[in-house]
């Protein structure tokens, strides 16, 4: 935490005194130093979701015999280069990092006396020019940034753009189980934080809407709009009737195609995403970009 | 669906849990503040609720509780005063010859702007009977102690305005605006230190002022290099103020001029004291030292005790008294810096340390106020406010 600390009344000393733009510049500083990190993280949510209908199929295959359904699903996962823990691994190594980024800005907003006095055991003794910034101005455009958001706004953009990453992150799902979860996590994990937008300072809830944003662009320019494709481009997928309750699911080969194609369709400067949702020129860009692709 | 049921249960019981342990985490709790005014100290523990006890007996030996001498305002069940960070301040309307009755004021960190429950920040009440006079309001929560000088109260506030109230003759009567309210550059949070009609005070915003206190005009100001928490002492034509960028300086009095400025390790929150010869002062790094009104430090090394040091120390005959933020009251020689004696206490000590003779008070942030006696090194006895 004292690293980040320091980091961000340093920044706010660069950045015109300014704590917003002190926020929102250890924010950027921070998502691209752990870029690796969410890239990895992403590839592997994006490999693991495109072999489950294989997995699937082993399960019902030998469904009595374990060790069988064991040795599979490790082939599986070698053949397709999927680490099953990988996509938790680099979560577990960038949570200190948010979670000591998140202290360091309670720390260093001074909302109250008691929290100024404790920021003199967090700024290091060597750096004296941190020393001469504190207290940090904690006005940014129309926020207090050491209380909460009044107005709405600030806790909005929270749960808006932290909607928009989980579902750019949520992969279609044959198992309507692991869809439900999908799907209730898609919609608690933004209300939650639009709860905690109205409770902590906004100094936080900035943190959150950049991060987010910045989540948002690392997942298009990795997987295009990933989970939000459906909804920009195509008429909302009919509910199976039945215990499940789940969606319509794609086939998984067409959803990995679906990914190359979005590759190209940055290429094309995302024009193809805005163009429609008529399945017919759907199948047109398809070919299109096959084409382009295997030149 | 039931696992799905249970999830959302649980998520439903945290959310509330966790929003209010974080602003826990962010609110203002208040350390308190004593005054001693004659025989009676006069508490106003962190939360906002003000006590008088007797101390007369404390001379003899006495190790008795101190006499309570009305029931403390706010009464039991009543909502506090709101979190209180500056010493109470016991005054009177004094005016050709007519002197109204002694009145406790004091100013809590609540903004009445800000919430719709607070009305009021400022408190007069009666210092015979502990009965509220009246409650006022200044835009902005307040840090540092109110300064009367004459029949103004001046209070600055975290809006970074000084304000000056003029109080009447009667003690019920609301205080009206003496002066149009004086704007300084940050937030005001250390008490105006008032010196031959003039104001000396300073901002988190890195400035010195010296304001007339007759019409809130400007004499001067000078920037400093970091922001200014406690009172300014002013002596001899000086004003020594200690500021965050870990230096304390020496200004002088009338033009404002810095005449010298001395480095410490780590801040300078608690305002500095002075037996006349030598400064005291003391940091957040638990660092105390002794300068020479030259700015040159006469001990042959400072004294390093068990914590920070938010409370301004008190000078007594032979010895400083410091207190930390590490629970723990140092009595050092005043001639080498020496520790005499040492004694915990159980908690943190923020609010300033008040004395009358060798007897010192000290309260801690849980509202116990500790009455030690420094010449037979013992404790008289402990109060509990809460």
């Amino acid at each position: 935490m004292r690293p980040l600390a320091n980091s961000l009344v340093l920044l706010y000393l660069l950045l015109f005194k300014n704590f917003g733009l002190s926020i929102i510049g250890l924010t950027v500083l921070i998502r691209i130093a752990t870029m690796r990190l969410t890239l990895k993280q992403i590839k592997s949510t994006r490999a693991m979701s495109t072999i489950q209908p294989k997995l699937k199929e082993v399960q019902a295959r030998y469904k009595n015999d374990r060790q069988k359904i064991s040795q599979e699903t490790f082939r599986l996962y070698k053949e397709n280069g999927v680490n099953p823990i990988g996509c938790l691994g680099p979560m577990v190594i960038q949570m200190p990092i948010w979670i000591g980024l998140y202290w360091a800005l309670i720390r260093v907003l001074p909302s109250s006396p008691e929290n100024l006095a404790d920021l003199s055991k967090l700024l290091y003794s060597w750096l004296s020019v941190v020393h001469t910034a504190v207290p940090v101005e904690s006005s940014f455009l129309w926020l207090d940034l050491s209380s909460p958001d009044k107005s709405f706004v600030l806790p909005l953009m929270v749960g808006a753009s932290m909607w928009l990453q989980q579902k750019m992150m949520t992969y279609p799902s044959q198992d309507p189980k692991q869809q439900q979860t999908q799907q209730m996590m898609l919609w608690m994990m933004p209300l939650m934080f639009i709860f905690f937008s109205f409770s902590f300072p906004s100094g936080l809830a900035l943190y959150w809407v950049v991060s987010n944003l910045m989540g948002v662009a690392i997942q298009y320019f990795t997987t295009g709009w990933g989970g939000l494709r459906p909804a920009l481009t195509e008429p909302p997928l009919a509910p199976i009737s039945g215990q499940g309750g789940a969606a319509a699911i794609a086939e998984p080969a067409e959803e990995l195609n679906d990914d190359e194609q979005r590759g190209s369709e940055r290429q094309n400067g995302g024009r193809s995403d805005r163009a429609g949702s008529k399945a017919a020129r759907r199948k047109a860009r398809r070919g299109r970009n096959r084409g382009s692709q295997s030149r | 669906m039931k696992r799905r049921l249970l999830w959302i249960s649980v998520l439903v019981l945290l959310l509330p849990l966790i929003a209010s342990c974080g602003r826990d985490r962010f609110s203002a709790h208040g350390w308190a503040g004593l005054t001693i005014d004659g025989d009676v100290l006069y508490v106003a523990a962190g939360e906002g609720r003000v006590t008088a006890l007797n101390i007369s007996r404390d001379a003899g030996d006495n190790r008795g509780n101190p006499e309570r001498l009305w029931t403390p305002f706010p009464a039991d069940g009543q909502d506090n005063l709101g979190a209180v960070y500056g010493a109470p301040l016991v005054g009177a309307f004094a005016e050709d010859g007519v002197v109204g009755s002694t009145n406790i004021f004091l100013a809590t960190y609540e903004n009445p702007e800000d919430d719709d429950d607070i009305s009021a920040n400022l408190f007069a009440i009666d210092a015979t009977t502990g009965t509220q006079n009246w409650a006022a309001s200044v835009p902005g929560p307040v840090v540092g102690s109110p300064t009367l000088v004459g029949n103004t109260l001046v209070v600055g506030t975290t809006h970074g305005l000084l304000y000056a109230l003029a109080i009447e003759s009667d003690e019920r009567a609301l205080p009206r605006s003496a002066w149009r309210e004086f704007e300084a550059d940050g937030k005001v949070w250390s008490a105006a230190t008032v010196a031959e009609g003039t104001l000396y005070f300073g901002s988190l915003g890195h400035t010195v002022y010296a304001v007339n206190a007759t019409d809130g005009t400007e004499i001067w100001s000078y920037e400093v290099g970091g922001a200014v928490v406690g009172s300014p002492l002013v002596m001899d034509g000086t004003v020594y103020v200690g500021a965050l960028d870990r230096s304390l300086y020496a200004l002088d009095a009338n033009t404002g001029d810095q005449k010298w400025k001395f480095s410490g390790d780590n801040w300078f929150w608690a305002a500095p004291v002075s037996d006349g010869r030598t400064i005291y002062a003391a940091t957040l790094g638990g660092t105390v030292y002794a300068i020479d009104l030259l700015g040159r430090e006469v001990w042959s090394s400072p004294t390093e005790v068990s914590g920070s040091v938010l409370a301004a120390p008190v000078v007594l005959s032979n010895t400083l008294i410091v207190a930390t933020d590490n629970k723990q009251v140092h009595q050092l020689s005043l001639s080498d810096g020496r520790e005499e004696w040492s004694i915990g206490i159980g908690e943190m000590v923020r609010a300033d340390i008040v004395s009358q003779g060798e007897r010192v008070y000290i309260i801690d942030t849980e509202g116990v106020v500790h009455a030690l006696d420094a010449d037979r090194r013992i404790e008289l006895w402990t109060y509990p406010t809460r």
